[in-house]
């Protein structure tokens, strides 16, 4: 592995330069970085159609959704977008193993993408799953079907998911690339939960700050993909208010679209992160100029022991 | 990723006709984001300004009570009409491809061989900023009036985006008509040799061989990891450092518990340093010099 042969130039960037970088990573591993998103994505997408498909009466066959039902209309969106919300770091997961691997190759192929992040399943199922809030979120919307209280609970966990997604966001980054144990072995060995906080608590206030603007560009963004499928829809059906196709596949699509995009973001993130406060450029130049060392190395005599070199064995 | 191929990167490279090469970032729609927003709020302000101006002269010269539509409206058409059509372009004109919000945010409109952009360019990339805008959606979206004819009002951005996320000058539909492109203007510090005074070090670095050829490539990473290693925690520094630190010592057959973070010092010291000193009075010795 060549170590300065990087896709990506590595350097220091502010959060705006990064999320052009996003696109530009984007456009370049388009199709199969979208194929390993909807790996993720869409068995995560028939099960919300599954449990929300009933909030909103719609006549397909009419292809109307009724004028009263605007209010369980927004209702509905609400719980699409929360869902996708919570959902978005677990269904990227394949996703973020391609972009590490794309990082240093070649075009990595899926299949092998599925085996490695097959071998962190249970690391993962514990980070994404239980503690990212995923299988309460789906055990609240399955009970979304009997009960509104669901909805509150749901916006409840939310608003903890907001929070804790703003304060940590490289779980998956650090499950999948660094591969940290779940559980220390040793006492010195590096946890993912001990990973996670050296890498995210020194610069807790920047994460917060890069994530909310995140956020609040991934709104505009899904609104305007939304906006495109609406624009579709009229010029060619004469269907200018929200339809039933519009808002069972097409606003769950642009949301996810935006999900995958920011997934890069996130990404890119990271990585800025690592260069800002570990100086992993610098690690990865020094890892290729070692490679070419060692090729280059000639046997030479030892220094006898007792000289003058011993006293200098520390770090300054 | 094949070697030689380029990075991904906003950095793009411009040659003059006079075959000068300059190196500019190109800023994206991310970056350029912030600088419209201040503009559309300045356009915003003026038309207000103007509303009020027009408002203020109508009660003030010809009473309270006379009908003052037939001022404020044309007012309002007349500086909505210009400050949308003709503000970016006016400013960037004037401004040396700059309006105020891209002057806040610090960046530039050039042409794609690295010039001043000219009047034209500048008032017709503006005008072609509706495209940018394009698809746009009908009001009908918040009312399903079905009789009524669609009024496309509310803009998406999203071939403006779409345009310039497919090319690596980060260009829009305007950009792309008129040769242009905008840039970030950085300025860039260079730093000069890291200073090293730790005794240690100068100590370590009389013991490395003498015969030892730095390489162009080994001498950046050096030069790299010196300017950054103040900011590195201990342990962090060790962990850096040991990629290099253990071949190196091989190679100079040093003992294997020596500091892997003061050798690499002690090589930077006499690669950028110490050989500096040494070559001056050579060079004042050699007795080529025509001020001697």
């Amino acid at each position: 592995m060549h170590f300065d042969n990087i896709q990506i130039k590595i350097r220091e960037r502010g959060f705006l330069d990064l999320m052009d970088l996003g696109l530009q990573v984007f456009r370049v591993h388009l199709p199969r970085f979208l194929l390993a998103f909807a790996c993720g994505a869409v068995p995560l997408q028939i099960l919300n159609h599954f449990w929300f498909r009933d909030l909103v009466v719609v006549d397909f066959r009419e292809g109307i959704v009724a004028a009263n039902e605007t209010s369980r209309l927004i209702g509905f969106i609400l719980c699409v977008g929360q869902m996708i919300f919570i959902e978005s770091q677990l269904a990227g997961i394949i996703a973020t193993k391609y972009l590490g691997l794309v990082l240093f190759q070649e075009e990595p192929r899926i299949r092998p993408v599925l085996r490695e992040v097959g071998r962190a399943g249970w690391r993962l199922l514990w980070c994404q799953g239980l503690t990212r809030g995923v299988v309460v979120a789906g055990v609240l919307a399955s009970w979304s079907r009997s009960s509104n209280w669901s909805f509150v609970w749901l916006g409840l966990l939310t608003c903890l998911v907001v929070l804790v997604r703003a304060l940590r966001p490289f779980l998956n980054e650090i499950v999948l690339l660094e591969n940290n144990p779940l559980l220390a072995t040793k006492s010195q060995s590096l946890t993912i939960g001990r990973r996670s906080y050296r890498l995210h608590a020194p610069s807790s206030g920047m994460l917060l700050g890069r994530w909310f603007c995140s956020a609040l560009i991934g709104i505009a963004l899904a609104i305007s993909v939304a906006g495109i499928f609406l624009f579709v829809s009229g010029v060619l059906f004469q269907q200018w208010f929200p339809g039933p196709f519009l808002i069972q596949i097409g606003v769950p699509l642009a949301m996810w679209i935006v999900a995958a995009y920011l997934t890069v973001v996130r990404f890119l993130n990271y990585l800025d992160l690592r260069i800002r406060d570990e100086g992993w450029e610098v690690e990865l130049r020094m890892r290729s100029e070692a490679a070419r060392l060692e090729q280059q190395m000639t046997p030479r005599l030892p220094i006898p022991a007792g000289s003058e070199v011993n006293e200098l064995n520390r770090v300054s | 990723m094949s070697l030689g191929a380029r990075q991904i990167d906003s950095t793009i490279d411009v040659v003059t006709p006079e075959n000068i090469a300059f190196q500019y970032q190109a800023a994206g729609p991310f970056r350029r984001l912030p600088a419209y927003l201040i503009d559309f709020l300045i356009r915003l302000a003026v038309v207000v300004l103007v509303l009020c101006a027009g408002a203020f002269f109508s009660f003030g010269g010809l009473g309270v009570g006379v009908n003052i539509t037939p001022v404020l409206i044309p007012s309002f058409l007349l500086s909505w009409f210009v400050m949308q059509w003709f503000y970016g372009g006016i400013c960037e004109t004037f401004m040396n491809g700059k309006t105020p919000g891209k002057w806040v945010m610090g960046i530039r409109v050039l042409t794609t061989d690295g010039r001043p952009i000219n009047g034209l360019q500048a008032v017709l990339r503006n005008l072609m900023r509706f495209v940018d805008l394009m698809p746009m959606v009908s009001l009908q979206v918040f009312e399903p009036w079905v009789d009524a004819s669609p009024l496309y009002v509310l803009p998406t951005y999203l071939l403006g985006l779409s345009v310039m996320a497919c090319n690596s000058r980060f260009q829009r539909l305007g950009d792309l008509v008129c040769g242009t492109m905008v840039i970030v203007e950085e300025r860039y510090w260079l730093t000069g040799v890291s200073e090293i005074d730790d005794p240690l070090v100068i100590k370590l670095a009389g013991h490395l061989p003498a015969d030892f050829q730095v390489s162009r490539t080994l001498a950046r990473t050096l030069a790299h990891y010196v300017e950054r290693r103040k900011f590195f925690s201990t342990p962090r520094r060790r962990e850096v450092a040991r990629h290099l630190g253990l071949p190196l010592l091989r190679q100079f057959s040093l003992r294997p518990d020596t500091s892997h973070d003061l050798l690499l010092c002690a090589l930077y010291y006499r690669t950028f340093i110490s050989d500096r000193w040494q070559a001056e009075p050579s060079l004042k010795d050699a007795g080529s010099s025509p001020f001697q």
